[in-house]
């Protein structure tokens, strides 16, 4: 979990501090297209002439915004809905329930693409379209982990000392399933961050962003002729930072398990 | 207890010592525990949580789970040194001379396996010419020495009940004819009577097949009633072995006393129960010099740093206790 | 009038059966897990509730408690029924009653501190103020013996040993002072040098607070050591009720007689010759029909077999519910 965290933290920080760390423009072209990395440039340039090493640092912000918000909407939504849903029980839990299967069973980059390109590519509807297509995984591990609790003595206990139904959600079940919340949510960033460079591969959305997903959209071409400096840095980094946030998922669910004595 | 039969030691434990591995550095579950077990006797080791009699159990089969491990000490099963066999070694004398009963049958048996093939599988194991029709005879007639018809054969545990699942437990461990049984907590999970019931059972069961029986129990009545000789244990260490004749009538470690004043009985007059302050330690956090101090109405200064060692109390009887050696 | 009432109180369990299963079978299967008993508590009993597994010990007590609605029957409290309708109603029905739940360690829950544990009846229940909480709160840890009690306020169920959680428990359930008190095997999961403590902390608080206790258990020899007054439960019957004198110097149930002679006793002298029922106890889904023990009972005849023995009073006033006794038969009691 630590070395999860220690390249999510890197990232982060190479993505806020993109601006002190280059001057150089990632956007407009700087140098020679297809440049091998050089000491001018030292991941070498992409087929525009525009300078990887700055396309790099700024290219990680897209997509952790786009995380960041998509981990928000499909907590508020999911979570909630979640606790309720279970808790109640019967015939509103298994309707719900109905509802988050179909959704779950929709495969996620096609509906992704559906709302991006109806909608329109900018940051908010692509949290969006991975959030619809997330919250139902929020829903599943919150309604598990809901129901097993719920028939916990201690809910009875705190229901026969007057706990009302929304007190009991709140102090009995919600605090005992924050951490399987946080595993979800830390395997929601993972996967947001690969759907979204997915979708730039595939050329949805704005391509004049500097994004490492973008960058490999235009990698495909130039990497047939060697440039290899053009998808090698980018996808490193989309690789890194997944598994990062695979990484802390993982680790924070064995070290929430029940510990050996 | 078969009298005249020799007296002779089948098993010997000595010095023994077994550590868990936790994230708050190595605790020791059993600490420096020596005891003997005659040819058919048995053996009472009797304990709450934290005593370290199942891990004790545990590892003198040698299945010690993977985060602990055995820091010091021998077992000696008749005239093999169990704690230095090689692990199939180990597995021979397992089942074939030790076998073991535990506490929930429902773990211990395959709920996807008949209950016949758990003994043709267990034969077969051990004994790999047997074919499938005389393991198949040889558990019927196990079977039926336990009370459980032969047409049962072909039923899967979760169609038994509790008390029958620890019958076909008994005679899984019988099926081999061991010379010595561990049970840890055999009844532990069952009803009052058929808890009843498989005691009486354990010993026909040990006259007609001349067994040696280790009874691992937190259950002080069951030790009275069916142990020769009993080891009370705290917090990792004996804190009294001996005869159960003297343990039950004249203990000589405060914690025996106190622990038999404070156990409500169905018989005699309704007393009133002695209460003992405090709680069993933790393994992580054994207090200083006798673990039972703190607890001890007795306990002076010596006791808080200094651990008793076991000593002679009579012709066999030992306890470990500082109030002992002022005599 | 008794302080509590039940009258033929029932409850049958309707097991869950696949979809298919519904469909197809017209028959619904039931776990009848209490059928159809009567007794009665009077202030300041400790009322034992002795049973096995399968008897519907534990749902007697829950329905007196309003944890489970009755099948059929009725509970009354003081004259009015347990189960109020009006919200209001059950608030004080809430303070009037508390149970204590069998397990320490999963009737706390593991992300709430002691003291807010203890606390939330007084925030539900009472009209106390926020502030006044806490010295309630330590007042009641400090009665139970978690003292010093700023000390364990603000500790976690995992922290503490089982005793003390237990302790904790009865803490919340007694810091309201309620009138009954369901205490479900108070003592079970606690380590055995502990268990005299608990005992005696709910007998002390049964005095200062006047309290009545339903005290269920499978372990006669609590039942004898705390209870006054006994009735014993045989799948979903009782079978036998009277004062701890008679239930224990002269049981008449052929069951309640195979239950004492079945507990292990720690002296090595005593040679019980255990005359033991045999087979284990039947199904609540298919109880046998007559009476449910005669399959295991030694002295089982035919009536046995076809009708149900009433729960009958005997001449001493205890009440017993066996073919034996009313039929001009064996009239010996007990061994």
């Amino acid at each position: 979990m630590i070395v999860g965290i220690v390249i999510v933290a890197v990232v982060v920080a190479l993505s806020l501090l993109a601006p002190v760390l280059t001057n150089v423009n990632p956007v407009y072209t700087t140098g020679p297209p297809n440049a091998a990395p050089s000491s001018q440039h030292i991941l070498g340039t992409d087929l525009y002439g525009r300078d990887m090493f700055s396309r790099i640092l700024w290219g990680g912000r897209f997509l952790l915004v786009v995380g960041v918000l998509a981990v928000i909407i499909c907590m508020a939504v999911g979570v909630p809905i979640g606790l309720a849903a279970s808790y109640t029980g019967g015939i509103v839990g298994r309707v719900v329930t109905l509802i988050m299967d179909s959704i779950y069973a929709f495969p996620s980059l096609v509906f992704s693409l559906l709302i991006v390109l109806i909608f329109g590519s900018n940051v908010f509807n692509y949290a969006l379209a991975i959030a619809v297509v997330y919250i139902p995984s929020y829903y599943r591990v919150v309604r598990s982990q809901t129901l097993a609790i719920k028939e916990l003595p201690y809910v009875d206990a705190a229901r026969s000392v007057g706990a009302g139904y929304f007190s009991v959600i709140r102090k009995y079940i919600w605090p005992n399933i924050i951490p399987s919340v946080i595993v979800v949510a830390t395997i929601n960033f993972a996967d947001a961050i690969l759907i979204t460079a997915g979708l730039d591969f595939i050329g949805v959305g704005d391509l004049t962003k500097p994004d490492w997903g973008v960058d490999l959209y235009y990698g495909r071409t130039t990497i047939l002729s060697g440039a290899w400096w053009t998808i090698g840095f980018s996808g490193l980094m989309i690789l890194l930072t997944a598994l990062g946030f695979s990484l802390i998922s993982e680790g924070y669910s064995e070290r929430t398990n029940p510990k050996l004595k | 207890m078969i009298q005249g039969e020799t007296s002779e030691t089948l098993l010997q434990v000595k010095n023994l010592s077994v550590e868990y591995v936790t994230t708050e550095g190595a605790a020791k579950a059993v600490n420096d525990v020596s005891l003997d077990l005659r040819k058919g006797e048995t053996l009472g080791i009797v304990g709450e949580s934290g005593s370290g009699k199942t891990t004790l159990g545990l590892a003198l089969m040698g299945i010690l789970p993977p985060n602990a491990r055995r820091s010091g000490g021998t077992v000696t099963f008749g005239s093999s040194e169990l704690t230095t066999l090689k692990e199939d070694k180990l597995r021979a004398v397992r089942g074939k001379r030790i076998a073991m009963i535990f506490q929930d049958p429902m773990t211990s048996l395959n709920p996807v396996k008949k209950i016949g093939d758990h003994f043709v599988e267990y034969f077969r194991a051990h004994e790999q010419e047997t074919s499938r029709e005389e393991a198949l005879s040889k558990t019927t007639e196990v079977l039926r020495g336990l009370g459980i018809s032969a047409e049962r054969l072909n039923d899967y545990p979760h169609q038994f009940s509790g008390g029958m699942r620890q019958r076909v437990m008994i005679g899984l461990a019988l099926a081999l004819n061991p010379e010595l049984i561990i049970a840890d907590e055999p009844t532990t999970a069952l009803d009052v009577i058929v808890e009843a019931q498989i005691l009486e059972l354990l010993k026909i069961l040990k006259r007609k097949y001349s067994l040696s029986l280790i009874l691992i129990t937190h259950n002080m009545g069951i030790v009275a009633e069916t142990a020769d000789r009993v080891a009370v244990m705290y917090a990792g260490k004996i804190a009294e072995i001996g005869p159960a004749l003297e343990v039950f009538g004249s203990p000589k470690h405060p914690y025996t006393q106190a622990l038999l004043q404070s156990i409500p009985t169905v018989e005699g007059e309704r007393r009133t129960l002695k209460v003992i302050p405090g709680f069993p330690p933790r393994l992580t956090e054994q207090p200083p010099g006798c673990s039972f101090h703190p607890r001890c109405p007795y306990a002076f200064d010596r006791c808080k740093v200094e651990d008793p060692v076991l000593i002679p109390t009579s012709a066999e009887g030992k306890a470990a206790c500082h109030l002992l050696e002022k005599k | 009038m008794a302080f509590l009432e039940a009258k033929d109180l029932t409850k049958y369990f309707q097991i869950q059966q696949s979809f298919v299963a519904q469909l197809v079978s017209r028959r619904r299967e039931f776990v009848r897990a209490v059928d159809g008993i009567t007794f009665s508590l009077e202030k300041g009993d400790i009322y034992g509730l002795v049973g096995e597994s399968g008897s519907g010990k534990t749902t007697t007590g829950r329905m007196t408690a309003a944890l489970e609605r009755p099948t059929e029957g009725t509970v009354s409290l003081g004259g009015s029924p347990v189960n109020p309708r009006r919200r209001s109603d059950r608030k004080k029905f809430r303070r009037k009653v508390q149970y204590i739940f069998q397990d320490p360690l999963s009737s706390l829950n593991p992300r709430m501190t002691v003291g807010n544990a203890v606390a939330e009846p007084l925030r539900y229940l009472s009209a106390m103020r926020k502030r006044d909480y806490s010295s309630e709160v330590d007042e009641m840890l400090e009665r139970v013996g978690l003292s010093p009690a700023v000390e364990f306020r603000d500790r976690y169920p995992h922290e503490l040993s089982g005793g003390q959680r237990q302790r904790v428990v009865i803490a919340r359930a007694l810091v309201l002072t309620p009138e009954y008190v369901i205490a479900d095997e108070p003592v079970a999961m606690v380590d055995v040098s502990v268990r005299a403590q608990i005992m005696e902390l709910l007998i002390k608080m049964q005095e200062e607070l006047g309290l009545t206790i339903l005290l269920i258990t499978h372990d006669l020899a609590v039942a004898k050591y705390m209870c006054n007054r006994i009735s014993v439960m045989y799948l979903g019957k009782i079978v036998e009720s009277g004062t701890n004198e008679q239930i224990f110097s002269n049981p008449m149930h052929p069951y309640t007689q195979a239950l004492k002679a079945a507990v292990p006793i720690p002296d090595p002298r005593s040679k019980s010759d255990k005359k033991l029922p045999s087979g284990e106890i039947p199904s609540s889904l298919n109880p046998p029909p007559g009476c449910r023990f005669h399959t295991r009972c030694p002295y089982v005849f035919d009536k046995c077999k076809t009708d149900e023995p009433k729960l009958l009073p005997t001449d001493k006033g205890n009440l017993v519910a066996c073919h034996l006794y009313f039929e001009g038969r064996l009239v010996t009691s007990g061994r």
